[in-house]
C-alpha cells in the first residue's frame, strides 16, 4: 500500500519518503528531535503559567478572606462541566492520535472534529461565564462594581440559613478578579491556538497527509492539547473549588 | 466501525527499507511486523483505546471526587486534597495519554526538572511573602478599625540634612 507513496522522486535526484525534512537521516530521528521540541516547549510552558500560579498562591496565602469571598460569584458547575469537557476532548485526541499511528484516516478525521467540538464547547461555556461576570460588574481593578444583583446571587443563591445574610466584603475582592481573568484569559487563549492547530491538522487529514510512518504533527499537537488540559485540571479546584 | 476498535494489524511483511525509513525494531521485539502496541517503524508506542477509555474513566470519577470532597470542611486540608487529587489526575494524563509511560526516560527527566523548578519558584516566594505575614496583619487590623494610617514622611530639605520633620506638611524653609 505504500510502494507507490513511498519515494517521491523529486528535483532533488534522490528519493525519499515524503515528509522527511533534508536534516535527518530517518523519518524516526525525525520523530524522536520533534518530540524533544515539543516536550521541551512543554516544559516552558508550565514555567510560563507557573507565574500567575505563583501570584495566586501568594494573595491567596496573604488574603484567604478575598478568596473566600469572591468565590460565591463563581458558578461551580459551570466549572466542573468545562472539566469534563476538556477530559473528554483529551480523550478523544489521545485516540486521534492513536488512528494516525495505525493508519485509519477516517477515525482520526472524526476524532479531530469530536476535539474541536469540545474546544468550541469550553469556549462557549467561558463566554457564559465571562458574559455573567461583565453584566454583574465583577471585573478586574477599576471594573470590579458588584451589582446588587451579583451580591443577592452569589450569596443568598441556594442557601438554605436564615442567617445567610451575605458578609462583610474585605478589601480588594478586585485582586481575586484580576487573577482570575489572568488565569483563565491565557488558559483560553492556549485552547483557542490549540483549535487553530487542530483545525490545520484535520486539514492535512483530509489531505491525506498522515500515516503509520508519519503521524509526527497529530502527536505533537495533541501533546499541546493535553497540556491545556493539564493547566485546567489544576485551575477548577484552585478557583471553583474554594469553599 | 469496527476500525476504530479493532488493531489494524498492519503489511505483512516490512521489505527491503527504503532509504529514510530505518530499520528500527523496539529492543526483545523479534517480529518484524508492528503488532498491536508497537509501531512497525519505531516510532513509538501505540495505545489500545481499552486503555484510554479506562483512563478517561478514571479522570472522570477523580473530578466527581474533586467536586465531592469540597462538601466536607476540613478547614486548611480541603485544598492540599484538592491538590492532591488533581496531582493524580495530572500524571494519569501525562503517564497514558501523553505516553510517558513509554517514552525514553529523557523526556520523563525534562519534564520533571521544569516541575521542580516551579516548585523552587513557588516556595521560595512564599517563604518570603510568609515574612510579611506581620506587616499585613497589622494594616488589616487597621483596615478593621477603620482609622486611616496617617503616613509620616520626613520632607527633604535640601540645606539642612541633619532636620527631619514631622509634621505631615514640610516646614516652609526659604532660601537656597
Amino acid at each position: 500500500m505504500s510502494d507507490t507513496a513511498a519515494h517521491s522522486p523529486d528535483e532533488h535526484g534522490h528519493d525519499h519518503p515524503p515528509h522527511l525534512a533534508h536534516h535527518f537521516d530517518t523519518l524516526k530521528q525525525q520523530f524522536e528531535a520533534g518530540k524533544l521540541g515539543m516536550w521541551a516547549f512543554i516544559a516552558q510552558e508550565i514555567l510560563f503559567f507557573s507565574g500567575l500560579f505563583c501570584a495566586y498562591a501568594v494573595y491567596r496565602f496573604n488574603h484567604p478572606e478575598i478568596f473566600v469571598y469572591a468565590s460565591h460569584f463563581l458558578d461551580t458547575t459551570w466549572g466542573a462541566i468545562n472539566t469534563c469537557v476538556l477530559l473528554f476532548s483529551s480523550l478523544t485526541m489521545a485516540w486521534g492520535v492513536r488512528c494516525a499511528q495505525i493508519g485509519d484516516r477516517k477515525s482520526l478525521i472524526l476524532c479531530l472534529w469530536l476535539t474541536i467540538l469540545c474546544g468550541f464547547g469550553f469556549m462557549a461555556i467561558k463566554y457564559v461565564e465571562y458574559k455573567g461576570k461583565w453584566e454583574h460588574g465583577l471585573l478586574w481593578g477599576q471594573g470590579y462594581q458588584p451589582t446588587e444583583e451579583a451580591i443577592e446571587h452569589a450569596f443568598s443563591h441556594g442557601h438554605g440559613d436564615s442567617h445567610a445574610e451575605h458578609p462583610v466584603e474585605p478589601s480588594n475582592v478586585r485582586t481575586f478578579f484580576a487573577v482570575y481573568f489572568c488565569l483563565t484569559g491565557l488558559h483560553g487563549i492556549h485552547v483557542l491556538v490549540g483549535i487553530g492547530l487542530l483545525f490545520w491538522l484535520l486539514f492535512r487529514a483530509y489531505r491525506g497527509d498522515f500515516s503509520p510512518q508519519y503521524f509526527a504533527p497529530v502527536d505533537f499537537i495533541g501533546l499541546y492539547w493535553h497540556v491545556v488540559d493539564l493547566i485546567w485540571i489544576f485551575l477548577f479546584p484552585l478557583l471553583y473549588l474554594i469553599h | 466501525m469496527s476500525s476504530i476498535t479493532d488493531p489494524t494489524p498492519l503489511h505483512a511483511t516490512v521489505t527491503e527499507p527504503q532509504t529514510g525509513y530505518g530499520h528500527e525494531h523496539d529492543p526483545g521485539d523479534d517480529s518484524p511486523v508492528g503488532d498491536a502496541h508497537h509501531s512497525p517503524y519505531g516510532m513509538g508506542h501505540i495505545s489500545s483505546w481499552q486503555t484510554l477509555v479506562k483512563v478517561w474513566v478514571a479522570l472522570m470519577l477523580l473530578t466527581i471526587l474533586t467536586v465531592m470532597a469540597t462538601w466536607v470542611n476540613l478547614g486548611t486540608l480541603n485544598i492540599w486534597i484538592a491538590m492532591g487529587i488533581a496531582f493524580v489526575k495530572a500524571t494519569l494524563v501525562v503517564l497514558y495519554f501523553m505516553h510517558m509511560r513509554h517514552n525514553k526516560p529523557f523526556l520523563a527527566y525534562l519534564f520533571t526538572f521544569s516541575l521542580a523548578f516551579v516548585a523552587f519558584f513557588l516556595g521560595m516566594v512564599m517563604l518570603d511573602s510568609k515574612s510579611y505575614q506581620p506587616d499585613i496583619e497589622r494594616r488589616m487590623l487597621d483596615d478593621n478599625q477603620q482609622t486611616p494610617i496617617k503616613q509620616v514622611i520626613p520632607a527633604i530639605v535640601p540645606s539642612t540634612p541633619a532636620a527631619p520633620t514631622k509634621t505631615e506638611t514640610p516646614p516652609a524653609k526659604t532660601g537656597h
